[in-house]
């Protein structure tokens, strides 16, 4: 799929080993959860040594989960007709929400948009540990000596969605943040006036349907028209 | 119809219909969804600052472009919520919002122009920063609207508030996003709330930075050449600067006739000289057909005073740009990648003493 093992080896490290994709992750490839928890993030880190050390065959088993759920929603992106081609670059987005960038013929990447903040993954990157991240900051990381949000807010939100079905947390948790990404491109990949800065994934804006018409009930549909049902 | 505020037709991008309010409405609405499916008797801190940010926002928003959306039945299910249980989500809503934290945040974007970082990344952060400011206006808003006055956050939002006032040309890198939001904003908002339309003045100020902006730089607005006519206007620039080369050349044409000639499309009509002529001191000629797009050489043809082939040249050092041939046969022959290596004007020299001939553009 990428050019080279590093760039391969790169991308498992930034999108399935860095939090809060990973989490994404394991919803659109369950067997992730076989291999390791995506939310503990020392676990995270301690598979990345093992993928140093043994010079990259430890990932093996998550490049092909990765490989396989990313080759799965190309086809259902080639079915529903979710794909842009402009020059070199096709730009494409699956039933699962991953996102994906091609050119000349190589994958550049194949990611789940809106999971997190790229700089705050970045910094959390370039941090001391490098371990995982905050999941809210700025203005919304707690008003001072108010307890904030914290704990509790997970804990709130893991017990909502215990509720749901893998179908539901497939479509709330993943695709419908990816949708919203590549429809905020459109503003996002612009200068103040109006021109392009980059002219890859708001590509995709035409193709994708209104909310309205992307609904739950309308989502299952076309998973089952890709035979995903 | 009064005019819209927050609509600014002279803005580039609303001329050209790029900004689109229904993006940032779906994003607001599926948000809103997923807020409401997840009502629980015990509602979390965000959640609850979630859902009032997104009341206060609809409130804000034209009702045709509502019910464009499709977003008639979370307004009506917001509203019914909030009015249940507004106290009990503003209380929890009040422990999110931090203001020193956005200001610093703030000045991370300050830092991004100055570190000439991805400009698609510093749009992001600088649409972010607007929304969280927004989000936390609305809940102090909200918050009001339920009896509960936060006089000590209301001061911490004001600053925030100040800051990006002082700093609105930071946030014109979110200027599409800020004009689609601006779309989506009812007209009459002053009028109807007044303090409603408080939270929405970041945005008139920032479309107020753009004008300004546009308004500065002026050129950078207008709409750009097609690729053609740019470079139909550089063709002619050279074909212009070529003549102009001839005519103050004394002792040599300049050597950009090479790259001229060469970049003249075939068909076209050749402004351009396709032979350059010498004269030689004793009234000989030498002429060179300048080289098509494929040829690799150069040939000097020499003639005498009475037109004849100049055959009594033959066995001579000839030097063109200083690239040194033989003369043969009334001939001699330069490898044109040397002569344009040389980067020396087309001067012509013949002989042992090395004998300049003139330009004779004539």
């Amino acid at each position: 799929m990428f050019a080279d093992w590093p760039s391969a080896r790169e991308h498992l490290r930034d999108h399935l080993l860095t939090a809060p994709e990973s989490e994404a992750w394991a919803v659109v490839a369950p067997g992730y959860l076989l291999l390791l928890d995506p939310a503990d993030g020392d676990a995270r880190w301690r598979y990345w040594e093992q993928v140093e050390t043994s010079g990259g065959a430890a990932a093996q088993p998550l490049y092909d989960l990765y490989r396989e759920a990313a080759s799965a929603d190309a086809l259902d992106a080639r079915l529903v007709r979710w794909v842009r081609v402009q020059g070199r670059v096709t730009v494409a987005v699956g039933t699962s929400g991953i996102l994906m960038l091609v050119e000349d013929g190589i994958v550049r990447t194949a990611f789940l948009p809106g999971q997190g903040d790229p700089e705050a993954t970045r910094q959390a990157r370039a941090s001391e540990d490098g371990r995982g991240l905050v999941r809210e900051r700025g203005m919304r990381s707690g008003r001072p000596g108010t307890g904030g949000a914290g704990n509790r807010e997970e804990a709130i939100r893991q017990r909502r969605e215990a509720g749901w079905t893998p179908e539901q947390r497939l479509y709330y948790r993943v695709f419908r943040p990816c949708v919203q990404f590549v429809k905020r491109c459109h503003h996002r990949h612009r200068d103040l006036y109006g021109r392009l800065l980059r002219q890859d994934y708001a590509l995709l804006k035409e193709c994708l349907p209104a909310r309205s018409r992307l609904k739950l009930d309308d989502w299952l549909d076309l998973r089952r028209r890709c035979g995903r049902g | 119809m009064d005019r819209n505020p927050y609509i600014r037709p002279g803005l580039t991008a609303t001329r050209q219909g790029i900004p689109d309010p229904a993006v940032e409405m779906e994003c607001w609405l599926d948000r809103l969804e997923e807020v409401l499916a997840s009502a629980s008797p015990e509602p979390g801190a965000l959640d609850s600052y979630d859902l009032l940010a997104l009341w206060g926002r609809l409130q804000r928003v034209r009702p045709d472009l509502l019910a464009q959306a499709g977003g008639e039945r979370e307004t009506v299910a917001v509203a019914e919520t909030v009015a249940r249980q507004g106290k009990d989500l503003a209380r929890l809503a009040l422990t999110v919002p931090n203001p020193a934290a956005w200001l610093e945040e703030a000045r991370t974007l300050e830092r991004a122009y100055e570190e000439a970082s991805d400009p698609v990344a510093r749009s992001t952060l600088a649409e972010r920063l607007l929304a969280d400011l927004d989000d936390a206006d609305l809940v102090e808003y909200a918050a009001r609207r339920q009896g509960m006055t936060d006089r000590a956050l209301q001061e911490e939002l004001r600053a925030c508030g100040d800051w990006l006032e002082e700093n609105a040309a930071l946030f014109l890198c979110a200027g599409v996003h800020v004009q689609a939001v601006g779309m989506t904003l009812r007209h009459d908002l002053a009028e109807r709330d007044y303090d409603l339309a408080q939270t929405a003045l970041k945005y008139e100020v920032i479309l107020d930075a753009a004008e300004a902006a546009e308004a500065t730089l002026a050129l950078e607005g207008l709409p750009l050449l097609a690729h053609e006519a740019v470079a139909a206007a550089l063709h002619r620039f050279d074909e212009e600067r070529a003549r102009a080369a001839i005519v103050v050349a004394t002792i040599a044409y300049a050597r950009s006739l090479l790259r001229s000639r060469r970049a003249g499309r075939a068909g076209e009509p050749a402004s351009v000289p396709t032979i350059l002529k010498w004269a030689a001191p004793d009234g000989g000629t030498a002429f060179l057909k300048l080289p098509a797009e494929g040829e690799t050489t150069l040939t000097v043809h020499f003639f005498t005073a009475d037109r004849d082939v100049a055959t009594g040249l033959d066995a001579q050092r000839a030097w063109l740009a200083g690239v040194p041939s033989e003369v043969r046969a009334a001939k001699a022959t330069f490898p044109l990648a040397a002569v344009e290596e040389a980067e020396q004007d087309l001067r012509l020299e013949v002989g042992p003493e090395r004998t300049i001939w003139q330009p004779d553009p004539a």
